[in-house]
């Protein structure tokens, strides 16, 4: 187990800039998953950790060791890639003792290891075969193995579920938390499913442009994303976000939105903070989260929340609930609801926002307003 | 009764075997003149099979021409210039393949610019510059010589055998424990190997072919190869196709057996790199 500490790191892809002075500590044992869509800086960044990516500049440290120079096989790390990187060469009992065999481990301490670990990955019944006669999954599995067998101090994972398919990487999701769990050993988790990065993270960094957009907890991240990017990003279907207006007012602040008015509630106000909350019209823009409105015969009246009438679009069954697009005033939102509780299409209905679930940003700068 | 399927013996008969024919005559022909004496050669009608089979030209070859020399001559040439091509080729290929540096594309385009000049082109000048460092006479040069000329050409083979194999399994290797070179050794060549077969026998057979350089730059009976030991038999006065078929046929039979014992391993390692 050991301690990650990313300090100014940039990398520099000739006159781009894939990564850009990222500062970031991943403490001991804990499961840090880098998210961001395509060419964000992720797997860039998580390259240079393993060393097989040069440094621009910047510092990585490894228990508080500069590693900035070291070669990848001294930096007691393990990676499990993408495409699995099985060795085609070596039967799946020579691919996952092989780590242990350049440490030169005696033979019958390797054979007890491969068993071991073949054992805990349920991969034991395939020692004798050959990669190219396993599926996906076994793949998988045997990188795993290769990853483990040498207790490395750090495991980064490279998008490893994205090959498999969508029932297979529900199930190696869960494998690979419980693994972590058991073994307790530091993981660097890249992804671009924020579904995988929600549900395995101990913390979350989501990037963009090679910058750090927000650092935290799932929750956090979701619950008070730092800006727009990181609030449409996180959550599924992404947060409803449309242009509005901050207008201050005798009884407190206001939003103002195509379809109306919106006292906000003491508690966003308080959030607000002196800045946000100063008096004088702002722009801004408003995020809402698709379980965050309630669908009701139109118009609805009462609560804490803004009443309007908007037209059902589209309504998408998933089962247990439904998304159900709105034409709001030019503005188009994603409603979750209970599927026994599913309006028709290009029915009228009252929307009711939670205004305590509010989030606002910066028209310009995109950052958020509350803290 | 099981039904014939006419258009595969159709073509079989007015395709294969008629094409086959083409392809083996002259090798036929070579055998078969071997065995004939030259007065036979010479006769008009020819004849397709010796009236008279006689070995008389395979000992007459070896005491003629020092026929074991040629050999060892013409193996050192083959072997010599493929150690040079796979020497120089591997960590070129392997650099033009994984590494990204400025000019990479136009390096690889220049290099096949070099194809374009036939080394006739360039005998003399090479020969002077042989001779003015007293290397005339040296089949090592001659080898060099003749594997610069198709060196470019298996750098670009190799470049896309080299390719074919993912980098992430030398990154694996190298976090497993290996240096860059230790990863290309272990991972990279061994999944590879069927191209470096194909560009060794490649390199091997235009050295065992060499004729050119080794005509202009080799002096002494003692260092021709084969090729230029049987051109002998081309005299001012006659061809001696006797013993040149003769000659020609035991130069062919020592590369088909080569090719033979490698065949089986070569298929098979195509076979499983293309289940990868």
């Amino acid at each position: 187990m050991s301690v990650v500490i990313c300090k100014d790191l940039v990398k520099r892809f000739g006159d781009s800039l894939a990564v850009d002075h990222v500062n970031v500590e991943i403490q001991n044992g804990e499961f840090m998953v880098f998210v961001g869509p395509s060419g964000c800086g992720k797997t860039t960044t998580l390259r240079m950790i393993a060393g097989l990516e040069s440094i621009t500049s910047g510092e990585i440290r490894i228990d508080a060791k500069v590693v900035n120079d070291v070669a990848p096989r001294n930096r007691d790390i393990a990676m499990v890639f993408q495409n699995y990187a099985l060795y085609p060469h070596y039967k799946v009992s020579g691919n996952i003792g092989y780590p242990l065999r350049r440490r030169r481990v005696p033979k019958a301490e390797i054979d007890k290891r491969v068993h071991e670990v073949a054992r805990m990955l349920d991969v034991e019944r395939l020692l004798d075969r050959w990669p190219r006669q396993l599926s996906g999954g076994e793949r998988q599995r045997v990188a795993l193995g290769r990853a483990i067998i040498r207790n490395p101090s750090v495991f980064l994972m490279d998008e490893p579920l994205s090959n498999l398919d969508a029932k297979l990487r529900v199930q190696m999701r869960r494998e690979i938390i419980r693994l972590q769990r058991v073994l307790g050993t530091t993981t660097i988790y890249v992804t671009h499913d924020q579904v995988e990065a929600m549900t395995m993270g101990d913390r979350i960094m989501v990037l963009r442009f090679g910058r750090i957009q927000q650092i935290g907890p799932p929750e956090q991240l979701y619950n008070s994303p730092a800006n727009m990017f990181v609030g449409g990003f996180i959550g599924s279907p992404a947060m409803n976000v449309a242009a509005g207006r901050l207008e201050g007012s005798a009884d407190g602040l206001t939003l103002v939105t195509r379809s109306g008015r919106l006292p906000l509630p003491p508690q966003t106000v308080a959030r607000l903070g002196a800045d946000g909350a100063a008096a004088g019209p702002r722009e801004v823009m408003w995020g809402i989260r698709a379980e965050d409105i309630r669908l009701g015969p139109a118009p609805a009246a009462g609560g804490n929340g803004l009443d309007m009438r908007a037209t059902v679009d589209l309504v998408e069954g998933l089962g247990s609930d439904a998304y159900v697009s709105l034409a709001l005033s030019g503005d188009n939102i994603v409603a979750r609801t209970p599927a026994d509780a599913r309006p028709a299409e290009n029915e009228t209905v009252g929307v009711q926002i939670n205004a305590n679930k509010l989030h606002l940003f910066d028209a310009k700068t995109e950052e958020t307003l509350l803290s | 009764m099981k039904k014939i399927n006419w258009v595969k013996w159709l073509s079989i008969v007015f395709f294969l075997i008629p094409m086959l024919f083409i392809l083996l005559f002259p090798f036929i022909v070579m055998i078969s003149t071997s065995f004939k004496t030259l007065r036979e050669v010479s006769q008009i009608p020819p004849t397709f099979i010796p009236r008279a089979p006689t070995l008389e030209n395979y000992r007459e070859v070896w005491n003629i021409i020092p026929l074991a020399k040629h050999f060892r001559n013409s193996l050192f040439l083959g072997f010599g210039e493929m150690a040079i091509v796979l020497f120089l080729g591997i960590p070129a290929a392997y650099s033009l393949c994984r590494f990204r540096f400025a000019g990479r594309g136009p390096y690889m385009i220049f290099l096949l610019f070099t194809q374009m000049f036939p080394p006739v082109v360039m005998i003399l000048g090479i020969f002077r510059l042989v001779a003015a460092y007293g290397l005339v006479d040296n089949l090592a040069v001659v080898a060099v010589i003749a594997a610069s000329f198709n060196l470019a050409f298996c750098i670009w083979l190799l470049t896309g055998y080299f390719s074919a194999i993912p980098p992430e399994i030398e990154e694996a290797a190298m976090m497993d424990g290996h240096s860059r070179i230790g990863a290309m050794l272990k991972m990279t060549l061994p999944l590879s190997w069927p191209g470096l077969i194909a560009v060794g026998i490649f390199a091997f057979m235009d050295g065992w072919n060499e004729f050119l350089f080794s005509l202009t730059f080799i002096r002494t009976q003692e260092f021709l190869p084969l090729t230029i030991g049987l051109y002998r038999f081309n005299t001012r006065f006659q061809i001696q196709w006797n013993n040149l078929m003769t000659g020609a046929f035991l130069a062919t039979i020592i590369v088909v057996a080569l090719f033979m014992l490698v065949q089986d391993k070569l298929t098979r390692g195509m076979v499983a790199i293309s289940e990868k």
